[in-house]
Parts: C-alpha cells; sequence; structure tokens
C-alpha cells in the first residue's frame, strides 16, 4: 500500500475528515430556511413537516477506493425547490453557499 | 455612482452583448407577467477577500417549451464558457474583466411551478462561478 494512502486512512486524517464533514453540516444546517422562520402563506408546510429539509442534512459514508471519506448532503422532498427556488419559495441555495463557504 | 460591480449586471450586459438575449428578456427579479423566452439572473453565494469578488450566479431561462428553454439554456451556456479573462464587458461605462469562471451547474432543467400548484412552466438552470477583480481598496 503505497504511503500517502496509508496516511489517508490514518485514523488522524480520518478524525479531521470527520470534524470537517460536522462543520460543513453544522454550517448548512445553520443558513437552511425551516418553515415559519419567515411570515408564512399557508399554516402548514404543504409536503412535510417544519425542519424536515434541515434535518435532511446528513453525513454518510463517500469512499474513495479503499480510503474511507464522508460526504454531506441533502435528501428532502424539497430541496431542489429550496436550492434552485420556485415561484413560491425564493432561491435560498443552502448549498451553493455552503460550497462557497468551504471552497 | 459606486465604484464597486453588480455581477449580475455584469453578467447581463455580457449576454446582451453577445447578442445572446435580447434586452428586456432578461433580468435580476422575475417580472409580473412573464414573456418568453426570458432569462433570471441571480447571485445567491459567494464573498470577497477585498481583492476578488468571487461570485456564484444562478442563470434561469425560461422558455415556451422544454425545447424552447433548453435551446435558450445551451445558448447562454455557450456564451459564459466563452468569457475569459481578457473579455471586456462595459457596465455602466466602465471596462470590467474576470480573472476566471467556473461551471459549477451545467444547464439542468427545473420545472417551474406557479403558487398552490398551478400551471408548470418551463426552465433550465445553469451556475457559474466568476472571479472578478475589484477596485482597489486603500492598504490592499
Amino acid at each position: 500500500m503505497p504511503k500517502w494512502v496509508k496516511v489517508l486512512k490514518s485514523r488522524k486524517v480520518q478524525a479531521g475528515v470527520e470534524k470537517k464533514a460536522a462543520k460543513v453540516q453544522a454550517y448548512w444546517q445553520s443558513i437552511s430556511p425551516v418553515f415559519g422562520d419567515r411570515p408564512p402563506k399557508r399554516e402548514a408546510p404543504s409536503h412535510g413537516s417544519p425542519g424536515d429539509y434541515k434535518n435532511s442534512i446528513t453525513i454518510e459514508d463517500h469512499p474513495h477506493g479503499d480510503v474511507p471519506g464522508k460526504r454531506v448532503k441533502d435528501t428532502d422532498f424539497k430541496a431542489k425547490w429550496i436550492e434552485f427556488g420556485n415561484s413560491h419559495m425564493p432561491e435560498y441555495a443552502p448549498r451553493a453557499k455552503t460550497k462557497a463557504q468551504f471552497s | 455612482m459606486s465604484p464597486e460591480l453588480d455581477v449580475e449586471d455584469f453578467v447581463i450586459a455580457y449576454l446582451t452583448g453577445q447578442n445572446v438575449v435580447q434586452v428586456g428578456s432578461i433580468s435580476t427579479r422575475m417580472p409580473p407577467q412573464v414573456v418568453l423566452p426570458f432569462v433570471l439572473v441571480q447571485r445567491v453565494a459567494g464573498g470577497d477577500d477585498w481583492i476578488i469578488d468571487r461570485a456564484t450566479v444562478s442563470i434561469h431561462s425560461f422558455g415556451a417549451d422544454q425545447d424552447s428553454a433548453s435551446d435558450t439554456a445551451r445558448a447562454i451556456h455557450h456564451a459564459m464558457r466563452q468569457l475569459h479573462s481578457k473579455t471586456v464587458v462595459t457596465v455602466d461605462g466602465n471596462p470590467w474583466i474576470i480573472n476566471r469562471l467556473a461551471v459549477e451547474q451545467t444547464p439542468i432543467y427545473l420545472e417551474y411551478q406557479e403558487s398552490g400548484g398551478g400551471a408548470v412552466s418551463d426552465r433550465y438552470v445553469g451556475r457559474y462561478i466568476l472571479d472578478i477583480r475589484l477596485p482597489s481598496i486603500l492598504g490592499y
């Protein structure tokens, strides 16, 4: 096994990756819209519950070959509307804002 | 007039200057009555380091049908990919250039639904990252 692969697999590097993923997840969640944080146009969300999008931002394993890695992603039904906007929703773009923050 | 640049104005000036989109068919906000084809330009993310403004810009292309929206989006995408560091774009009489352009999202189809689950319009959305040199500030 090449030395650099050994380094990537080391506990220290993996701890750093997990720490960074948690940081990205926390930032993304902090800027995510939640139903009711602005004057709502309806009494309840038409899909799911308040906070569904924010809570859908999770960290999953994303290995590169046999090197463990992490990926932060959103899985909520409304994710595309929230990211790119619609007539009833501004283009919040939390994913793009998170990417800009960490790149 | 502020010496700072509005990146949305820069993109609109570039695309209209290239005759990819007609003046009046492109804006930074959705008009109450949309006349198709229509292009919406919105800055959605990115900050600056006092020297370079790194803006993430969304370009929404609306059309009468999916083919028309796609044609507009591809024409815009082709023009955006030709934008480089020697392309001079005049905004409010001042010349501007970019340092770098990156395609963050090649145009993808995303239907645009009217409020309350009403009519659906055809739309493609592309995203671009533009690095633009900011006017000098004393000390930087």
